[in-house]
């Protein structure tokens, strides 16, 4: 079969062709770039699909579990993010943008639906958030300094707080700029959305941050201990 | 340059956006007269610290195991599944499946190919929606025409009688007492008939609970057989009473006795002697039935105790009215 059909079968993702020209069958590894992982899923690849998922599914993962707070919800985000590219490759557009800010914008999407349905309902006890905390805490406590690590952790688990508090529209833009260190425009790409667009609500998202952050400092200065009550 | 801007510039900086340096002299300059300023740039520093700490304690963070364990077990699933599919649509093609699957997209088509494969299931989905619409419209319609006779043959009905559609089976109460029987008209015929006066409460609940059995079963038109055992009786000379003679609709009823050579009938018996609102019989129809053998004893009639269980056929003449007028037993 000459080599011109052979490309336009693997173009297209049929790869019928591959028995008679073993050059152009490809393996999944670590070189291949995202698109080309797809493009093997789609054939039928399951390596390709394992090693596209083990590199994008941490990202994927964290960014539901922070906009959540909810270990299960993400989870459940990231099962479905990758099943809808199973399902639905074709949605991808390379041209649109890459195959992480699509597999962002599918993952937004199911947290924000998620969210949606959680509205209506009523925690009994925050179990979720204090899972996530204390797994936080677990990770970032040193033995070396245990009260400079607990103020840290503490630290941490106030601006985590903070951030769940936001908006979903503030959220979002903060978990993607700060916590996963995207540019404006790789950020806009995600949330479809101009680049202005992300740089003000950043900017009402860090002043909204700052207030909450100053709230929650001057409650625990009002809750703190008095010892001259000590020796009254 | 004011404090908004000011602002602007160090959350921008913190995010590693370039700055002039006409722009960074301008803001060292204002952070040391605008106190505010300062004390907001600090606060800033630390939060973009903490949201800092933050992205670092979580960066390790990944989806449990059993989350690519369900993915790909999901992936093989969906992939067998697309593969039969596959196969089996170039079967019927008669052309020979790739080596290689293919997923329901065909790869990375593009947006454009899906979208126009959604448009394409979602027109074949309206077609087959509107062609089973039109199936259940036409079955319908034909149910109805078939229940509900021409205007010309309702009237023929009218004048003859309450002939009953012929697939009507209908179900009606004992009586308690041999006479008189009870037939209640129904179907399309019955909405332009008068009700029969003498219908019982038991016979109305049967009809519309639908859940009594009772002992007399007037299974009309329930079969061929019965419909051909129908018989429409006119004219005045019908009118029957115990002892009578043979009258038309005898003949006609022997008509299609003599369809069935075997059978013998007995003489009619009047089951409304005595009644007073009895009207006499200008018209009605010869029914054909079965009955539990204890109704011969009922009207005085000798019966064998060894065959009760079995029912015997009887012809039931039943006026205009409804009401049953007359009776007698075939063998």
């Amino acid at each position: 079969m000459p080599r011109r059909f052979v490309e336009l079968f693997v173009r297209v993702g049929r790869i019928t062709c591959v028995g008679q020209q073993p050059s152009v069958k490809m393996k999944a590894s670590p070189e291949h770039s995202d698109e080309e992982l797809l493009r093997l899923t789609a054939a039928g690849d399951a390596d390709a699909f394992a090693a596209l998922y083990r590199r994008r599914q941490a990202g994927v993962y964290r960014f539901a579990l922070q906009m959540c707070g909810s270990q299960g919800i993400a989870e459940d985000v990231t099962q479905e993010v990758f099943m809808t590219l199973v399902r639905e490759s074709g949605m991808f557009d390379p041209e649109r943008g890459t195959l992480a800010s699509y597999l962002y914008g599918v993952a937004r999407n199911q947290v924000l639906r998620r969210l949606e349905k959680e509205r209506h309902f009523v925690a009994i006890t925050d179990e979720t958030a204090e899972d996530c905390g204390a797994m936080l805490s677990t990770r970032l406590v040193a033995a070396d300094d245990p009260l400079a690590e607990l103020a840290r952790s503490e630290l941490i688990e106030t601006v985590r707080q903070a951030v769940l508090a936001l908006p979903a529209h503030y959220r979002e833009v903060v978990v993607l700029c700060e916590l996963h260190e995207m540019s404006y425009a790789e950020a806009a790409a995600v949330l479809g959305c101009a680049v202005g667009t992300v740089r003000s609500r950043l900017h009402r998202a860090r002043a909204l941050l700052v207030e909450r952050l100053r709230e929650a400092r001057n409650r625990d200065a009002a809750t703190d201990f008095d010892p001259l009550r000590c020796f009254a | 340059m004011n404090c908004e801007q000011y602002i602007f510039l160090i959350v921008e900086a913190a995010h590693g956006q370039l700055m002039d340096a006409a722009a960074r002299d301008a803001a060292a300059r204002h952070v040391e007269t605008c106190a505010a300023c300062a004390a907001r740039q600090g606060q800033e520093q630390g939060l973009s610290g903490a949201l800092r700490t933050v992205a670092a304690g979580m960066r390790d963070l990944s989806a449990p195991a059993r989350v690519e364990a369900n993915l790909l077990a999901a992936f093989r699933e969906n992939l067998a599944v697309s593969r039969s599919a596959t196969a089996g649509a170039l079967r019927a093609k008669g052309t020979t499946p790739p080596p290689v699957a293919l997923t329901a997209m065909d790869g990375m088509a593009g947006r454009a190919s899906a979208g126009r494969g959604r448009w394409r299931t979602a027109a074949v989905s309206s077609a087959v929606a509107a062609s089973l619409t039109l199936v259940a419209l036409a079955m319908l319609y034909k149910g109805f025409t078939q229940t509900a006779p021409p205007a010309g043959q309702e009237t023929n009905i009218a004048s003859q009688g309450n002939r009953e559609p012929a697939h009507v089976a209908r179900t009606i109460a004992a009586p308690s007492q041999p006479a008189p029987l009870l037939a209640t008209p129904t179907g399309q015929a019955e909405r332009d008939l008068p009700q029969p006066a003498q219908r019982t409460d038991s016979m109305q609940a049967a009809r519309h609970a639908g859940t009594q059995r009772p002992a007399l079963t007037l299974a009309r038109a329930a079969t061929p057989k019965m419909i051909a055992s129908r018989q429409v009786i006119d004219g005045g000379s019908a009118v029957f009473a115990a002892g009578d003679g043979e009258p038309e609709a005898n003949h006609a009823a022997g008509g299609a006795a003599k369809s069935s050579e075997a059978e013998s009938v007995t003489e009619f018996i009047s089951l409304v002697a005595g009644s007073p609102g009895a009207s006499p019989l200008e018209s009605g129809q010869l029914v054909r039935v079965q009955l539990p053998r204890a109704a011969l004893a009922s009207l005085g009639l000798p019966s064998n105790a060894e065959r009760a269980d079995e029912p015997v056929k009887a012809d039931v003449l039943l006026g205009n009215d409804g009401l049953a007028r007359a009776i007698r037993f075939v063998r």
